[in-house]
């Protein structure tokens, strides 16, 4: 039999798809029997849960490519409700966290992804926090067969017996003030976006924070990480004991982007207890690859490990020849029958010979799925003349520009402050900067420190939308550089998030601070981008999640490929940050006339120069001059008038970049 | 004047009433289930309740006290003992250890409260039965605990958990442990259970401390730790002296001689002899293995799988047992060790689980992995399950 020949059309490669990026896609090409035990267990653990009334936690470890992910999406599209809420109909609450975080702003990860995962539509349907509403709602007032319509009639006609039902509800669970207002506002179907940025962790502006009537999230940065396991430890009680939550643990080892930081896995550990021991109604699955599991428990407390393990730590196993030809069939399924050889020719292994099928399983007999499915892709893209597999270094650049794209359309202030603490330490470390990270005791409102030499320099990221925390952080600022423990201070400051023209008092603080020798950084969005899209890539490729023909990416390889990648404007903002230069005199005007500036074009995408000068009172020439010191920031173009706006996001590498140093 | 009693109800309207009771997760009251009988327009209270004291005389519904001990009578299709027998025995045959009636009242997760008085004549039914078996209190005081193992069943998990958690203790100290059994059986258990080889009686460490029973078998060098100090001290001295490596051999292999381990010429050139083989472990060999391929046979008297179990009872489950432990406890040469592996996995026993990044390791750490000699490594061994 010859497998040279083509196939008879031009067919998509059903093989071409090797990872599960997420959970809530829909489950491709699932065969369920392969790790079917730890599928169980995971369903074992929620009845358990359900039935003790008791927390619980189970690991689900395995070699890269083993499909961790690819079980949470089984597990997800199990759990997935297939019809409006009823009472005695079981459901669950699903929530997916995959740890592209700082360790020091983990539960805020977390609450962010719980509350997104819960206001996402399931099904097309209902969000689970209407599926959480309408289960509290049954319980309180029986109603027979489908809530929700009960509770659009309760919605119309009655909507003060709601409101009276829900106060009920708030005062039998205990819930704090905003958690109860949240939850009114959520039955009430009112603030919908605002209300998810609030439960979400996000900065509101105040004129938000009233129409919403919640108070803002205040503090330092360990008050924060506290009201955010609050907000997280609050919603899982609002879901009750009849809606179990499952929450996924998914690339644990993101965490830990710098080997040495061994906080993180401790961490960790905290989180899962106190999940454990607070809640009584979760199922905490932590997924990692089995290397990362030795190291975890030998890293974290025992009872930490214990906590994690209640329920017990599971490998998943690779495939043997009978379950690789299960995929093989699986995927091929897919396919149009008349597309592919018929039946005589085509084996159990087509499109793999039966001396690649067998060359898979040596020496220990046994392949994962990625390696297997991965070989197939190569294989079947040959006999159907399909483009050959990439390079590694276009596979890297295809995979970085479509993640920098996304990560453009999506990038949002918001996430200004975890893109940068979860990045920057790597960042630093790639381009051999020698700056190490080192411990900011009793520096609250400073979360980055770094040691250079024999030099301490600290960043703080101050992105708020909240003028009023905005200023509270900055006074705070200012009375921690002063305790002298640092060489050098910055703040970081998101243009996007300019200083409002009716907040003196921030204003103030802020020039005070540069009195004091302190630096103002502005990082713009395009280099925002490339920083949350490399924490992505070194997280993917820590994880074992950056595989190219099957196999994962070597760190040393991917390391290499990063240096040339990265654009000159993050190389010029990393060495901004760690600038150990005088600072020019002109600072503090250029910081006030680049948030003023930034101010104007958040009202307007362009604006004439002529009216930028004219609302600042300053000669043109001045505020050109200004403009022309920072342009990464904004850029004038065109003839008389000439149009002011915001300087562009980097586009992908071209050959002209900076050479790497060294 | 007073109001008419309300009518009775047709049969089909009290067919409805009954067929909303019969959909109630959990016993109500008349005052719950009025309210959520919508299908009959015009419906009383007070013909509700008389169509549930009917039903409770005729025996089609069964009544239950109130919630508290101030609440309404409630009342629901089941039975008492038809509704709680499954819940009661999934929950006993859940729990590692027999429970007191109290215990079993308090983790029911059933939406109402249930007394340890509705339990015990369901309890003494079940034993009669043989589905649940009585275990004696746990303090001379304490109440009589249930569990759907008998006590002899418990026993071995039980101690077994206890020496998985405490690490090791004395004979005297585990009978103490189990709790209301009686202490010979105890006994009899860990010797049974040291038979199986799955206890290991460690001899005392010094003078006065007493031998402990763990469930991993004893590790010598733990016991030579003066021996290997002294070594340590003397081999530099006698090297520094001009003792030839080949003259120290002679004297180790003298000395194994001496003390009944007799190791011949192995060590020249060859495989050395391998560590420990615990007594009464049975010589394993690995189905499609090199050796019987044709390459060269290992030494490897060890059953690994075995040792995975011993090291970790959950490796029946499916966890990852670490390759350096493993390798620790199994005293093989790393390539008979690392051979043995691969035969395990290759004969679909065990899955091998691969590291991806060994370049990020120290060699120190890259050699406690097991490699397949083409460069890739791997981190630990799980025992396969039949998935498919």
């Amino acid at each position: 039999m010859s497998h040279r020949a083509p196939l008879p059309l031009p067919v998509l490669n059903p093989f071409r798809k090797t990872i599960v990026a997420n959970p809530w896609d829909t489950c491709p090409s699932d065969v369920a029997t392969i790790n079917d035990q730890a599928f169980q267990q995971c369903l074992r653990g929620i009845q358990r849960v359900l039935e003790t009334g008791r927390s619980a936690g189970l690991v689900i470890h395995g070699p890269a490519g083993a499909g961790k992910t690819h079980l949470l999406a089984r597990l997800h599209d199990h759990l997935t409700p297939r019809a409006p809420s009823a009472s005695g109909r079981p459901e669950y609450l699903f929530v997916w966290v995959r740890l592209q975080t700082s360790p020091r702003m983990i539960w805020r990860a977390v609450r962010r992804a719980l509350v997104g995962d819960w206001f996402r539509p399931i099904a097309g349907q209902r969000s689970q926090f209407e599926r959480i509403l309408f289960h509290r709602l049954a319980a309180k007032r029986p109603a027979e067969g489908d809530l929700e319509r009960w509770y659009e009639y309760m919605l119309d006609e009655h909507p003060e017996g709601l409101r009276q039902i829900l106060d009920e509800i708030c005062a039998e669970l205990n819930l704090d003030r905003n958690t109860s207002v949240a939850f009114e506002h959520l039955a009430f179907r009112r603030h919908l976006r605002d209300l998810k940025a609030w439960l979400g962790g996000d900065s509101l502006p105040e004129a938000a924070l009233q129409r919403l009537d919640l108070s803002g999230d205040e503090g330092t940065d360990e008050e924060r990480e506290d009201q955010a396991r609050q907000v997280v430890q609050m919603l899982c009680r609002l879901a009750g004991p009849g809606l179990p939550v499952v929450l996924c643990f998914d690339q644990v080892e993101a965490l830990q982007l710098n080997p040495r930081e061994t906080d993180a896995l401790f961490a960790f550990g905290q989180l899962v207890s106190v999940i454990h021991d607070s809640t009584d109604n979760v199922l905490v699955i932590s997924c990692m690859q089995s290397s990362f599991e030795a190291e975890l428990a030998s890293q974290i407390r025992g009872a930490d490990h214990d906590r994690m393990t209640s329920l017990g730590s599971f490998s998943l196993q690779a495939l043997r020849p009978a379950e690789a030809r299960a995929v093989i069939a699986e995927r091929l399924r897919s396919l149009a029958p008349e597309t592919l050889p018929g039946p005589a020719e085509r084996t159990g292994e087509w499109p793999l010979t039966a001396a690649e099928f067998s060359a898979l399983f040596e020496p220990t007999g046994e392949t994962t799925p990625r390696r297997l499915i991965a070989t197939c892709a190569a294989r079947f893209d040959v006999l159907t003349q399909g483009p050959s597999a990439p390079p590694l270094d276009s596979f890297l650049e295809d995979w970085w520009n479509r993640q920098l794209a996304d990560r453009l359309a999506a990038n949002d202030p918001d996430q200004t402050e975890s893109i940068l603490r979860h990045a920057l330490p790597p960042l630093f470390q790639l381009l051999g900067l020698g700056a190490e990270p080192a411990p900011a005791e009793e520096l609250a409102d400073i979360p980055l420190v770094f040691q250079q030499a024999d030099r301490r320099l600290g960043l703080s990221i101050c992105t708020q939308g909240n003028m009023q925390s905005l200023a509270a952080r900055l006074r705070r600022l200012k009375e921690q550089w002063s305790r002298q423990r640092l060489q050098r201070l910055v703040v970081i400051r998101d243009p996007r998030r300019p200083l409002s023209k009716t907040a003196p008092k921030t204003r103030k603080y802020l020039e005070e601070l540069q009195e004091q020798q302190a630096s103002v950084v502005h990082v713009e969005p395009g280099v925002l981008a490339q920083l949350d899209t490399l924490r992505t890539l070194l997280s993917d490729a820590r994880s074992g999640d950056l595989a190219w023909q099957g196999e994962t990416v070597p760190a040393e390889t991917l390391d290499t490929w990063l240096r040339r990648q990265l654009s000159p404007e993050v190389r010029a903002f990393a060495q901004e940050l760690l600038s150990f230069a005088e600072i020019p005199s002109t600072a503090r005007f250029d910081t006030a006339i680049i948030e003023y500036l930034a101010a104007l074009l958040s009202e307007q995408q362009r604006l004439r120069l002529q009216d930028a000068v004219q609302s600042l009172g300053h000669p043109v020439d001045v505020v050109v001059a200004v403009i022309q010191r920072h342009p990464r920031q904004f850029t004038l173009e065109g003839e008389p008038p000439v149009v002011l706006f915001r300087a562009s996001p980097s586009t992908p590498r071209d050959d002209s970049r900076d050479t790497p140093p060294g | 004047m007073p109001k008419a009693p309300p009518a009775p109800l047709t049969s089909e309207q009290r067919h409805e009433v009954l067929q909303a009771l019969g959909q109630a997760p959990a016993p109500e009251t008349a005052a719950d289930l009025f309210k959520r009988v919508t299908a009959v327009p015009g419906l009383k209270r007070p013909q509700v309740e008389e169509v549930l004291v009917q039903g409770v005389a005729d025996g089609t519904v069964f009544a239950y006290p109130g919630a508290t001990a101030k609440g309404k009578a409630r009342f629901w299709h089941q039975d008492r003992e038809t509704w709680l027998t499954a819940p009661v025995r999934d929950l006993l045959a859940g729990s590692n250890e027999p429970l007191t009636a109290p215990l079993v009242a308090k983790q029911l997760t059933l939406g109402v409260k249930i007394g340890e008085a509705d339990l015990l004549p369901l309890l003494d039914r079940l034993c009669q039965t043989g589905a649940v078996h009585r275990h004696p209190p746990a303090t001379p005081k304490g109440k009589p605990r249930f569990a759907t193992r008998s006590p002899a069943e418990l026993i071995p998990p039980t101690i077994l958990r206890l020496l998985t958690t405490k690490g090791g203790l004395p004979l005297a100290k585990i009978v103490a442990a189990v709790k209301g059994a009686e202490p010979g059986l105890v006994q009899q258990v860990v010797e049974q259970l040291r038979q199986e080889r799955r206890l290991f009686l460690h001899p005392g460490l010094g003078k006065s401390a007493p031998p402990l029973y763990k469930t991993t078998p004893v590790a010598p060098l733990e016991f030579l730790t003066d021996v290997r100090a002294a070594l340590l001290k003397v081999i530099p001295t006698l090297r520094g002296a001009g003792v030839s490596v080949e003259d120290l051999r002679r004297a180790f292999v003298q000395l194994a001689g001496e003390v009944g381990i007799p190791l011949g010429g192995t060590v020249v050139g060859g495989t050395p002899a391998t560590g420990h083989q615990p007594a009464g472990a049975q010589p394993v060999t690995f189905p499609g293995s090199p050796a019987a391929a044709g390459s060269p046979a290992p030494a490897a008297p060890v059953d690994l799988v075995m040792l995975m179990k011993q090291l970790n009872p959950s490796a029946e489950l499916g966890t990852l047992i670490g390759v350096g432990e493993l390798r620790r406890r199994a005293g093989l040469t790393k390539e008979d060790f690392d051979r043995a592996a691969l035969a395990l996995a290759k004969a679909g026993r065990v899955s091998l689980h691969e590291h991806d990044f060994p370049g990020s390791l120290s060699s120190e750490r890259r050699d406690e992995l097991i490699t397949d000699g083409a460069g890739r490594y791997y981190v630990g061994l799980a025992l396969r399950r039949g998935d498919s």
